[in-house]
């Protein structure tokens, strides 16, 4: 035992490469880009405009190519102690102090999104009253002992300075993959329309992003809102001593488009889209009670194609609301989404009986002649749900209750592709199913002896 | 892949006889990489199998294979067969994963359908593969998308617009953002349907070359061709070649084919509506002398400017007979 004492201590610091290598491979490429628009979202974040547009005149640039990735904000910039203390650091500290609501909350963003691009980074910012810089060879870095990254001095020029506060990050000597991806227009369109969603909220509100020279608008959520026809919406408030509060404002409707991508639910985690139209269990789709085994939500089909849900967590402690650190899902351990998932199942139910009842009509009168579907079709208002109340409960009319015309059923059946071909030409429509309407049609004509 | 050889008589199609005939002219000057009696030429035969007799004719290629999701028409389509041509009755995207990818290739994948998702994975198939001098054309029909047929007849007038229906169906990183629904119709979705392909290849190939080795795998467009013999269709014309390559690449000479449109512009097909008699009296004029103008009688002048630019390529059965 005693020679074991007297030797050197074991260690177990891990090396740069390593860690670097780590960091890196927990997060896909386009993330890790929209972690970067995360953090100029928190830096419009701490200085809002007042009234409904509070990113008003705040920006966001990014350049993409084979060569480099550039992302340029005017965002206020953050302060030399900031960079010191807690920007660069792998984690963040205890005292770190924070970003009311902020979406970039894990501290480990902007480091894993320079690492993960390239080879080479420099990181400069400029406050109203400070300017400083920061010139990474990462190569050069991973060999030398010691966590600093040096300082460098500030070169102010026209998009950065003390009267125009903000930030420059740019990445060459790319990594061969990235450099590949970077330089693809499918992969640019990606994060355009990545952008677009996920981040609608700040662009709603004002932020003007733009990605390689193209602006870039917000992509938004309607849901129909008229006499007889209204969502659901609740507010959940989670508040615990010595925690900060987090509410979670829940929303149900029918949406205007019929189009099953769009269908699901939507999660959004101070103002940050987490989850797009989710149609998995997670947000309860398939969801089976377990003593009974009856099915309280079914799985998602094509019929559920007009289900919208919104659920919004807002927090000013962003460790509170319940994303996983790469935001790309929700965390299912968090009491605040558990609560709050229970109340989003029982909330989705009269909707998706509602959309049943909606199949069904449309069953029996065809979608032609569905006096439900006309219902929800005709003279809709488009809604953004930001402007719902905040608690209501679903409302839509019952099947039967709105009456048009005759009573109808559908009749389908099937014969040779080549007679119904020599009937289509001989009645001269171009369709199987008006081959069928018309003889139908005609037969009725004949026989009625009109 | 439908079989529109019911409908359509491939050899009857002037237009398509021009592309077939251009298109051998682009395949002739591979030699730089290889003879090219000794690349594997890929294709859809259909029942006419026109373009695999004349490239057998016109440049002593050996090895076919016909691509063909035929059917009950198999038994046809064997008879038909011209030569030794091996036909493979399943569809392409089971068969471009097991071709010989070692071998130099010319592939013509032409569809008779407007883009789909299943021909972006073909294209991608092709650049995950193809060897440095491979060639690699790709037609598609050009009317209209269907989802704009779609969206005119959804009984739901607040169903998907065409464009949401267009970009759900592809994914948002196909579609290019600058994409309006009237880029769904004619020429301008023939523009849209290339640049997807081009996009969709230059992905593949950005996998391929990530691997940090030097001499990266290219793609470069050749040409590109619109034309109409009854549906407007549009073809992508490229090769793929490694940096090392660039030097054999230039020897081709692609930039020289004589039926170039100015300014890398679509190279655009045009049939002359001629009568017999027009056709002769332009044809003893051609290839003009220079600085002589053609001597038109009563023939349209845009007519005959179509025809002396194109009659090399044209079918000596485009005769409008009055």
């Amino acid at each position: 035992m005693s020679d074991i004492v007297a030797t050197p201590q074991i260690s177990a610091e891990p090396t740069k490469a390593f860690f670097v290598e780590m960091l890196t491979r927990d997060i896909p490429l386009e993330q890790a880009i929209l972690d970067l628009v995360d953090n100029c979202v928190d830096g419009a974040k701490r200085a809002p405009k007042p009234g409904a547009m509070p990113f008003d005149g705040y920006w966001v640039t990014i350049q993409l190519d084979k060569e480099r990735f550039r992302i340029v904000d005017n965002c206020g910039g953050f302060g030399t102690d900031t960079a010191r203390e807690y920007a660069f650091r792998f984690g963040r500290p205890a005292g770190t102090p924070r970003t009311a609501n902020s979406i970039g909350q894990f501290g480990v963003g902007m480091k894993r999104a320079l690492f993960k691009f390239g080879r080479h980074f420099v990181v400069r910012s400029a406050t109203s009253t400070e300017t400083w810089s920061v010139d990474v060879d990462v190569t050069k870095w991973e060999s030398e002992s010691g966590w600093h990254f040096p300082w460098k001095p500030f070169a102010g020029d026209e998009t950065i300075a003390t009267d125009k506060p903000g930030t420059e990050i740019v990445v060459t000597d790319l990594r061969s993959e990235v450099a590949f991806r970077f330089a693809t227009n499918n992969f640019q369109n990606l994060i355009a329309g990545l952008i677009k969603s996920k981040h609608r909220q700040f662009i709603s509100g004002g932020l003007r992003i733009s990605l390689n020279g193209a602006h870039l608008d917000a992509t938004n959520l309607y849901l129909i809102e008229k006499q007889g026809l209204s969502s659901g919406a609740d507010e959940l408030v989670f508040e615990e001593d010595g925690q900060a509060k987090v509410t979670a404002s829940i929303i149900v409707g029918v949406g205007i488009s019929s189009s099953p991508r769009e269908a699901g639910w939507y999660v959004v985690c101070n103002g940050r889209v987490i989850l797009e139209a989710d149609r998995r269990p997670v947000t309860g789709w398939g969801l089976v009670e377990d003593e009974a085994n009856t099915i309280m939500i079914p799985s998602f089909h094509n019929q559920f194609a007009r289900f919208r849900g919104i659920v919004s967590f807002d927090s000013e402690d962003s460790s509170r609301v319940p994303w996983n650190t790469t935001k790309t899902d929700v965390d299912q351990d968090s009491p605040v989404w558990q609560k709050t998932f229970a109340r989003m199942v029982e909330m989705m139910r009269p909707v998706i009986d509602f959309l049943n009842e909606l199949d069904a009509d449309i069953d029996e009168h065809t979608r032609e002649h569905s006096p439900l579907l006309d219902f929800i079709t005709t003279s809709t208002i488009q809604t953004k749900p930001e402007s719902l109340p905040k608690k209501s409960s679903f409302a839509a009319p019952a099947r039967g209750a709105i009456i048009k015309g005759p009573k109808t059923v559908k009749i389908q059946y099937s014969r040779k592709i080549d007679d119904i071909d020599f009937l289509q030409d001989a009645l001269g429509v171009s369709s199987a199913k008006a081959v069928g309407e018309r003889t139908f049609d005609l037969v009725l004509k004949r026989q009625r002896g009109e | 892949m439908t079989a529109s050889f019911r409908r359509i008589d491939y050899s009857l199609r002037p237009a398509k006889y021009a592309e077939r005939r251009m298109l051998s002219e682009v395949f002739r000057r591979l030699r730089p990489f290889q003879p090219v009696e000794e690349y594997l030429y890929v294709g859809f035969g259909s029942v006419w199998f026109s373009d695999f007799i004349l490239f057998h004719k016109a440049l002593g290629i050996r090895d076919m294979i016909s691509i063909e999701q035929a059917g009950k028409a198999a038994p046809r389509i064997i008879a038909n067969k011209p030569f030794r041509i091996h036909i493979d009755f399943r569809s392409s995207s089971k068969v471009l994963p097991e071709l010989d990818w070692k071998r130099r290739q010319f592939l013509w994948l032409d569809y008779d359908d407007p883009l789909s998702p299943a021909m972006l994975l073909d294209a991608r198939t092709v650049a995950g593969n193809a060897t440095s001098g491979t060639v690699v054309a790709l037609s598609v029909q050009c009317m209209r998308s269907p989802d704009v047929t779609a969206a005119e007849l959804d009984d739901d007038p607040n169903g998907p617009p065409a464009l949401v229906r267009f970009r759900q169906r592809f994914g948002r990183e196909r579609v290019p953002q600058e994409v309006q629904e009237d880029d769904l119709m004619g020429w301008p979705y023939g523009t849209v349907s290339r640049a997807m392909l081009v996009a969709e290849i230059a992905a593949a190939l950005a996998v391929r070359n990530s691997n940090g080795k030097p001499d990266e795998m290219k793609f470069k467009t050749i040409c590109e061709f619109e034309y109409e013999d009854g549906a407007k269709m549009t073809t992508l014309l490229g090769i793929f070649y490694r940096d090392s390559d660039v030097t054999t690449l230039e020897q081709c000479g692609f930039d020289k084919l004589e039926f170039l449109a100015p300014g890398g512009r679509p190279v655009r097909i045009p049939v002359p509506k001629l009568t017999t008699r027009e056709f002769r009296s332009l044809e003893s004029q051609l290839p003009l002398k220079d600085g002589a103008e053609l001597e038109l009688g009563e023939i349209p002048a845009a007519e005959a400017k179509f025809f002396a630019e194109m009659y090399r390529y044209l079918p000596n059965f485009a005769v409008i007979e009055s």
